[in-house]
């Protein structure tokens, strides 16, 4: 990742000596962003039990869905190769809420399977986009052991359980535990001291470190 | 241990007990700490491992999130721990995440590079390595390292320890042996004590030690002892007085053996003694000198320490043969004296001991190499002698040149003494003058047959013996070797010319082996045979050049004859037509012609008749020989009678035949031609008014002589020769009508058949024809035909 990371930046120093590259930068920057998000997302599997009736079976991939607008890009590529080891990640995209809803008022069938999808997932990524449908989704969620992750403000607070935040130019994160509780999702204390903020079952908002 | 002899017996014991106690303690301590130190790694190992597992256990996280405080924070634990100088966390990349190091640790403490899983003690640290994995996969390395001082300090008191102790202890076992010796030291010093006094001449002192020990036991039978030496000590005398006995018989010996020795010393011969396997015991002064040693030097040596290997197995093997068969042997052999080879008689003689054992083989040998010198001066100059012998014996033989110089070669290159290789060739000169041809050769090297094929004068070292008419010498191949190739095996030459009347016929060439010193006898040798070979060649070659006259003589003869015959054959033709041209002129001019022109006329035909005659004379000369008629059974009785008749003798002269004649086979017109010619001459010349003609036949010496003896005028005896030549004749031709070719003619049918022709004669006496026919090239070889012709 590192590795990763620093021939990025080696790309970046040169684009910034080409001209117009201002541009180029910013869009570097965002890259890399989501590239280190995305190392994130595939890491909390490792750190996050799952309840044994949604636990996948071995040959059986990871299901990390994602709804709304895809910020990502190929931002995945590198972690990706990393898959051949561990196990299998299947990223599963859905369109937005809304359209879903759209499409659902033709047929009724395929939004019950598109919900259905979504329910299985066991990672979801709720892209910013879906900033307005948020409550909407974590409901349709809701019961079915889901780790919701966010990267908004206000996501946990909305019953998101992880949330991405930045800090000093640093992707780091917060954590739900009573929306975790609920799911039945089991978070490993080492993520959790990692975390910038945690949410207990008090609701008391009380950030940790 | 040379301290520990001089020591009493009271201190040796102590020392060892001391000595023992010491090393048995030492070992243990060094053990006891070995073993310490090597558990105190083991578990510092063990600790340190358990200690960077639980680091990289915690750290999964921080790492995988990068979360470096985090990792800080799983390290300060460490601060717990005081030896651990230092903890590193490290990304994949090698570089350290996060790092913690203890107050006093300089920032270099950290290894300089990342290693696998594990520990090492190096550096004066132990450094552990763990990897740091999640879900299967590498995220980083945690490093550990601990000083290793506290774990030296603890061995460093664990050694003070064990020094304590083993002091303690030695002084206990000092305190202890010293009181325990004297159970040993103090019953052997009292049996020592008793000793000096025995040995003082006190027989009746008695040890007192009593314990029940091997101590005890020793001094029961040293008191025996003492009896013992009394009683002992009265016949002593009585040994003394035998032994002063033995010792002069002993010198008596020891005179007697120097006497002998004093012989063998001045003995001209050497002597020598060795023992079974060859080894010499002793030698006389003669012998030594010649090995320049001392006579006592020998003992113990062999001959290989003195000859050549070859000389020393060849002395080893006629011992051993002596020795196994236990005969005395007189052997002629090779010796070296002072680096010259020289001839010795040896007499080998095995050496037996009281039982008939073989014990060794004794050797006297004297110098015999003037008597050898003699003998192989006699042999040289008998094998000179027989080669020359031979060659000379050669030169006898009927046989070819070139196979007479094959044969000589042989001859000369066997010669043993000679010092030659066995090796040389014979050059003659030819036709070319001024060229040596190789006529015969033993054992060239194969490129010099070629070469030396043809040599011309002056070149190489047979030319220049050629060209200088003298013995040409070289004891190796140098730059005079010219006829030389690639890889010539080294050698000298002796060249010698073969010289007759000052003309040189040729060169032998004799090969020496590299090094060989001109010897005068072998040059005279050479020179000998040249001398030999000179005359043989002479000889051989006056021969060859006779035989091919002979063979030109002959063959001119034979031409000449064909000559005759062709001659006298085209003659008679036009002869023919004179002589009947002269009838016819007599005939038809008859009244014409006067009585001196019939009388030329006559005498133009017996002139006529005469050259006819003397043609036919001629004619059937060259067919003798020429032309080959078939020969057939012939009984000379009845052919002698038809000759007779043919002759028809006048009324006064009587032909008889004194004896039976025998049955040949022959040409028969050859024999009745010799009869013919014999008998018409016995008449044609007689002139006596009662002639008589008689033939005869005898044997004589496996031929059969015939005889024709008339009483006619005879001849005198410088004709005898004359007489059988072509056209002589004794009387004018007008007296005696002849041609002189039929004597001529009955010579050369006899001497055809290797018969002889003779006349025996005396003036007015008449005449004796003598010819001989050899039996055995006349006999009638089938029987049955013989016996047809005589019934």
């Amino acid at each position: 990742m590192r590795v990763r990371a620093y021939k990025l930046i080696v790309w970046v120093l040169v684009l910034l000596v080409a001209p117009c590259a201002a541009q180029g930068r910013d869009e570097s920057a965002a890259q890399r962003e989501y590239q280190i998000k995305a190392a994130f997302l595939y890491n909390f599997i490792k750190f996050v039990d799952w309840p044994k009736e949604k636990v996948a079976e071995s040959n059986e991939p990871v299901v990390l869905g994602i709804v709304g607008k895809d910020p990502f890009g190929n931002a995945f590529a590198p972690v990706k190769d990393k898959q051949d080891k561990g196990r299998k990640v299947l990223i599963k995209r859905f369109k937005p809420i809304e359209e879903l809803k759209k499409s659902g008022e033709k047929d009724k069938s395929l939004l019950e399977r598109e919900i259905d999808s979504l329910r299985k997932c066991h990672l979801l990524f709720i892209c910013s986009s879906e900033e307005k449908s948020i409550n909407e989704i974590i409901n349709l969620v809701k019961g079915h052991s889901v780790l919701t992750i966010g990267d908004m403000q206000g996501f946990l607070e909305s019953g998101g359980i992880i949330n991405f935040i930045m800090e000093e130019k640093k992707v780091r994160f917060e954590i739900n535990m009573t929306a975790a509780k609920h799911a039945k999702l089991q978070i490993r204390s080492q993520l959790l001291r990692l975390a910038k903020r945690v949410i207990k079952e008090e609701a008391s908002q009380q950030a940790k470190d | 241990m040379p301290i520990l002899h001089n020591m009493t017996i009271k201190h040796k014991l102590i020392s060892i007990i001391m000595t023992t106690c010491i090393v048995a303690l030492l070992l243990a301590g060094i053990v006891l700490i070995l073993w310490e130190w090597s558990t105190l790694r083991h578990t510092m190992a063990r600790n340190l491992s358990t200690q960077a597992e639980m680091i990289a256990d915690n750290c999964k996280a921080a790492v995988a999130f990068k979360d470096a405080a985090d990792a800080q924070g799983t390290l300060g634990a460490l601060k717990a721990e005081p030896p651990i100088v230092f903890g590193g966390i490290y990304g994949n990349d090698g570089k350290l995440f996060a790092g913690y190091y203890r107050s006093d640790a300089d920032r270099a403490i950290q290894p300089s590079r990342l290693q696998k899983s594990g520990y090492t003690f190096g550096d004066g640290f132990l450094t552990v390595f763990k990897t740091i994995i999640l879900d299967d996969e590498i995220i980083g390395t945690v490093c550990v390292r601990s000083d290793l001082r506290p774990m030296y300090g603890m061995l460093i008191r664990n050694a003070e320890i064990v020094t304590a102790v083993l002091l303690l202890a030695s002084m206990v076992a000092y305190f202890v042996s010293s009181r325990l010796q004297k159970i040993i030291s103090t019953p052997i010093l009292s049996l020592a004590e008793s000793a000096r006094r025995i040995g003082k001449g006190h027989f009746d002192h008695k040890v007192e030690v009593h314990s029940k020990d091997e101590l005890g036991y020793l001094a029961q039978s040293f008191n025996n002892m003492a009896e013992d030496l009394q009683t002992t000590t009265t016949s002593i005398d009585n040994l003394n007085r035998e032994i002063s006995e033995r010792k002069q018989a002993e010198q008596a010996l020891q005179a007697s053996d120097r006497k002998y020795r004093t012989l063998l010393e001045n003995l001209p011969q050497k002597i020598f003694l060795k023992d079974r396997n060859s080894v010499y015991l002793s030698c006389n002064q003669n012998y030594a000198t010649d090995l320049t040693i001392k006579p006592e030097e020998i003992v113990g040596t062999t001959d290989y320490e003195f000859y050549p290997k070859e000389f020393a197995e060849k002395y080893r093997a006629d011992d051993q043969r002596i020795m196994q068969s236990g005969q005395v042997e007189t052997i002629e052999e090779k010796y070296l004296l002072h680096g010259q080879q020289v001839s010795v008689q040896t007499v080998k003689t095995p050496v037996k001991d009281d039982h008939g054992n073989v014990t060794g083989v004794l050797g006297i040998f004297w110098d015999v190499t003037e008597r050898k010198k003699a003998e192989e001066e006699r042999q040289q100059s008998h094998d000179t002698q027989a080669v020359i012998d031979k060659l000379l014996s050669l030169s006898l033989e009927n046989i070819s040149l070139d196979d007479m110089l094959e044969r000589a070669i042989d001859h000369i290159t066997s010669i043993p003494w000679l010092a030659l290789e066995s090796k040389g060739a014979i050059f003659l000169v030819e036709d070319e003058p001024g060229v040596l041809v190789m006529k015969a050769q033993r054992g060239l090297a194969t490129p010099l047959q070629t070469t030396c094929a043809r040599v011309p004068f002056g070149r190489c070292i047979c030319g220049r013996a050629a060209l200088s008419g003298d013995v040409a010498f070289k004891d190796c191949v140098d730059e005079d070797h010219e006829n030389s190739y690639g890889g010539i095996v080294q050698h000298g030459h002796y060249c010698v010319p073969i010289i007759s009347a000052g003309r040189v016929l040729g060169v032998i060439n004799m090969y020496v082996k590299q090094g060989h010193r001109r010897n005068e006898k072998e040059e005279d040798f050479l020179r000998a045979v040249a001398a030999v070979l000179a005359g043989i060649i002479e000889r051989k070659q006056g021969e060859q050049k006779q035989a091919e006259l002979l063979n030109k003589v002959e063959s001119a003869n034979k031409e000449l004859t064909d000559f005759a015959y062709v001659v006298s054959h085209d003659l008679k033709a036009p002869l023919r037509g004179i002589k009947t041209l002269a009838s016819w002129i007599s005939t038809d001019y008859t009244d014409k012609l006067d009585q001196n022109g019939k009388e030329q006329m006559n005498l133009l035909s017996s002139r006529v008749e005469r050259m006819h005659n003397l043609i036919d004379g001629i004619l059937q000369y060259s067919r003798i020989g020429r032309v080959e008629e078939k020969k057939v059974v012939v009984n000379l009785n009845e052919l002698v009678a038809e000759v007779i008749d043919m002759v028809a003798p006048p009324q006064n002269i009587a032909i008889t035949v004194e004896n039976e004649l025998p049955i040949i086979e022959f040409e028969r017109t050859r024999i009745t031609q010799v009869f013919q010619n014999l008998l018409s001459n016995a008449v044609k010349y007689m002139d006596k008014p009662e002639g008589q003609v008689r033939i005869g036949c005898a044997e004589e010496d496996g031929f059969w002589k015939f005889t024709v003896a008339d009483n006619g005028p005879g001849i005198e005896e410088k004709y005898f020769e004359k007489i059988f030549q072509m056209f002589q004749t004794l009387a004018p031709r007008d007296e005696v009508e002849s041609t002189g070719i039929g004597l001529t003619v009955a010579k050369k049918i006899v001497e055809l058949y290797g018969g002889k022709i003779w006349v025996e004669s005396k003036v007015g006496e008449g005449s004796t024809f003598l010819f001989t026919l050899p039996k055995d090239k006349v006999r009638v070889e089938n029987a049955e035909l013989q016996a047809g012709i005589i019934s």
